[in-house]
């Protein structure tokens, strides 16, 4: 049975941190099942050391095409799922990032092989490989059997903390994809993220409002919060998606990750897109109505309430004149 | 220009969710069903598309399954031209790779220049329909769209990164995308007119062929998490839970200028 293979998630001239996190899960399942590990980076041109410096990988390949130099989606699928459909690795490992959504799913489908999306852990039980996925905005796990045929996981970032850091690998081979269909699809250009008027990164207190608070109407009592707390309000997807509050604000996958010393979740369910940005706060507290809520798997205190009356009794005793 | 956008239910998980008893599924007898929320941007997405005369119709289709009539009726009221149930024989849960199979025969018979869909749904844990949509009818696709323009034979999309950043792609079409928001917030269907499409509207069908089993991973069993670290509650009165924040605040020693 084939190897393990690590998509290295190679964009605008740097390796994702993930990378590292998937490479170090696949040298500890690598070790339990005596499979090497090899990881692949997608180009346009030899990179400047990276390659050199994608360890513990036992190999490091390189695909190598002048049409893959600049983000492709589906081009990197494809060049990808003909290199692994020559190998047939036991494993291909790759993450639910902007990167991996469209070439996980997309290897599967072009060579038919089983995938495995929101994968938070992976473990060997008997030589069989497990995978536990996190569905149902968080609420449900789903613990799967890897079958015996090449298999395309998906993991969630930070799902394998103890990332092992950059080295080099033993050696870095070209493989140069042939006949790849001509391209459908071409960037235009990078757009970078507007300038923030507050950056919630250096926040020492963020006071984060999911949808649980309904409306725009009750943004200035969370605001009120935050100051009464000297802190800064920040939000759930959700909440930036309907223009309450610019997308800078937002916490997670697609935001930004926050590790204050405070985090308040305001109505905020914890689905594992918001977790991926915030899970190693300091100090985490949520209040939410529903005690089943994933957030409360991460908080350190929770209130099992409503905003609506915790807050303004929250604001009340913090006012100076109330005491 | 014909927009498709493929919809689904998913069970409402702000709703309680237990697992069936056998640990291989949700339990399904008593859950509620809503529009996947990505499907919801989808729609938004291509309806405004057509408002603003870049596309000129708006087709949705759905796979059917309970609670799918009402999501289809809802799309209606919405502002979709027309709607397709797809009549299929197989029980849920459905992998999302037969989804896509599926989805893929019916599509044959379905006029269609580009086709929209969630980015993804709460049950796809075997991985997201718009690659593999686009894999099963060989079209590129693009996951994690949050902006579309249509320009001669090409969408022009944005797709989203972490941080903000984002790129500018340009698609050939015909293509998948899988929609994360739309430009602007999801509108509002009111009730009354759902219940008056119900009376007067009709649901098309398209009839495909149970597809054979794709490869997937076994389902050992379903379970609820365990926290990693299990929150310690503060109850008791208003005061109480108020007092309760205060002094965890204070402890932490995050509580500046009090008293
Ligand atoms: C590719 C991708 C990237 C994403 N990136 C992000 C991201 O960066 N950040 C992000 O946050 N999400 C992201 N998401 C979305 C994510 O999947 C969830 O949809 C989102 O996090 C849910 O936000 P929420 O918790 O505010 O809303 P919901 O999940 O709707 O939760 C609202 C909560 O409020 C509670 N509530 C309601 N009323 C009250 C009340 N009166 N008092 C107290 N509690 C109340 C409810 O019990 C519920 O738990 C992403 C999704 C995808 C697919
Ligand atoms: N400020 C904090 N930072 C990190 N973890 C904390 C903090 N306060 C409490 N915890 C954790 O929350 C749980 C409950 O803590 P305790 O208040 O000691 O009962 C324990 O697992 C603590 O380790």
């Amino acid at each position: 049975m084939g190897n393990l293979v690590v998509l290295a998630e190679y964009l605008r001239g740097a390796v994702a941190d993930v990378t590292f996190e998937l490479l170090g899960k696949a040298r500890e399942l690598g070790n339990l099942l005596g499979l090497s590990v090899e990881v692949v980076v997608v180009s346009d041109r030899q990179p400047d050391d990276v390659t050199g410096r994608l360890g513990p990988a036992d190999r490091a390949w390189l695909i190598l095409h002048p049409d893959l130099g600049e983000f492709q989606p589906e081009g990197m699928a494809r060049a990808l799922a003909a290199f692994l459909g020559e190998r047939r690795p036991r494993l291909v490992l790759t993450s639910t990032t902007a990167f991996g959504m469209d070439v996980a799913a997309g290897i599967g489908g072009l060579l038919g092989w089983p995938v495995v999306a929101y994968c938070s852990a992976l473990q060997v039980a008997d030589r069989t490989i497990i995978a536990t996925s996190q569905v149902y905005g968080g609420k449900v796990l789903v613990e799967v059997e890897i079958p015996d045929e090449p298999t395309v996981i998906a993991a969630l970032p930070g799902s394998f903390p103890a990332p092992v850091g950059p080295s080099a690998p033993a050696a870095v081979e070209i493989w140069e994809p042939a006949g790849l269909q001509p391209a459908r699809l071409r960037l235009r250009r990078w757009v970078e993220p507007e300038a923030a008027d507050v950056d919630i990164t250096r926040a020492e207190i963020l006071v984060v409002a999911g949808r649980g608070i309904k409306s725009a109407d009750n943004l200035p009592l969370i605001e009120e919060l935050a100051r009464a707390l000297g802190g800064v309000v920040a939000a759930s997807r959700p909440v930036v998606d309907a223009g309450w509050l610019p997308r800078n604000r937002q916490v997670g996958k697609s935001g930004l990750t926050v590790r204050p010393r405070l985090y308040l979740g305001l109505g905020v369910s914890g689905a594992p897109e918001h977790l991926e940005g915030m899970k190693d706060s300091q100090l985490i507290v949520a209040i939410n109505t529903d005690r089943k809520a994933p957030i409360f798997d991460v908080a350190h205190y929770g209130v099992v309430g409503d905003i609506f009356e915790v807050v303004p009794a929250l604001i009340e005793r913090l006012r100076p004149e109330g005491h | 220009m014909n927009l498709v956008v493929v919809v689904r239910e998913v069970p409402d998980i702000q709703e309680e969710l237990e697992v069936a008893a056998d640990g291989k599924d949700i339990d399904r007898t008593f859950i509620s069903f809503v529009m996947n929320e990505f499907d919801e941007q989808a729609l938004e997405e291509a309806l405004v598309l057509k408002e603003e005369g870049q596309a000129d119709s708006v087709l949705v289709a759905a796979l059917d399954g309970e609670g799918v009539d009402d999501i289809l009726y809802t799309a209606l009221a919405k502002g979709a031209d027309e709607a397709v149930k797809v009549i299929h024989g197989l029980e849920p849960p459905i992998p999302t790779r037969v989804r896509a199979a599926l989805l893929a025969a019916a599509l044959k018979s379905i006029p269609h220049d580009l086709i929209f869909t969630g980015v993804q749904s709460a049950e796809d844990w075997d991985g997201q329909l718009a690659p593999l949509l686009g894999a099963a009818l060989d079209y590129p696709w693009v996951e994690v769209v949050t902006a579309v323009r249509l320009e001669d034979g090409l969408a022009v999309v944005e797709k989203e990164f972490k941080g903000g950043l984002r790129a500018e792609l340009e698609v050939r079409l015909p293509a998948v995308l899988g929609i994360q928001a739309a430009t602007k917030p999801p509108r509002y269907a009111p009730v009354s007119r759902i219940r008056q499409l119900m009376r007067t509207a009709t649901l098309k069908t398209v009839e495909v062929n149970e597809m054979s089993p794709a490869p997937a991973a076994k389902i050992r069993r379903l379970s609820r998490p365990v926290a990693s670290r299990s929150a310690e509650f503060i109850e008791g009165s208003l005061d109480e839970v108020v007092e309760g924040l205060l002094s965890v605040f204070r402890n932490a020693g995050v509580l500046r200028g009090e008293g």
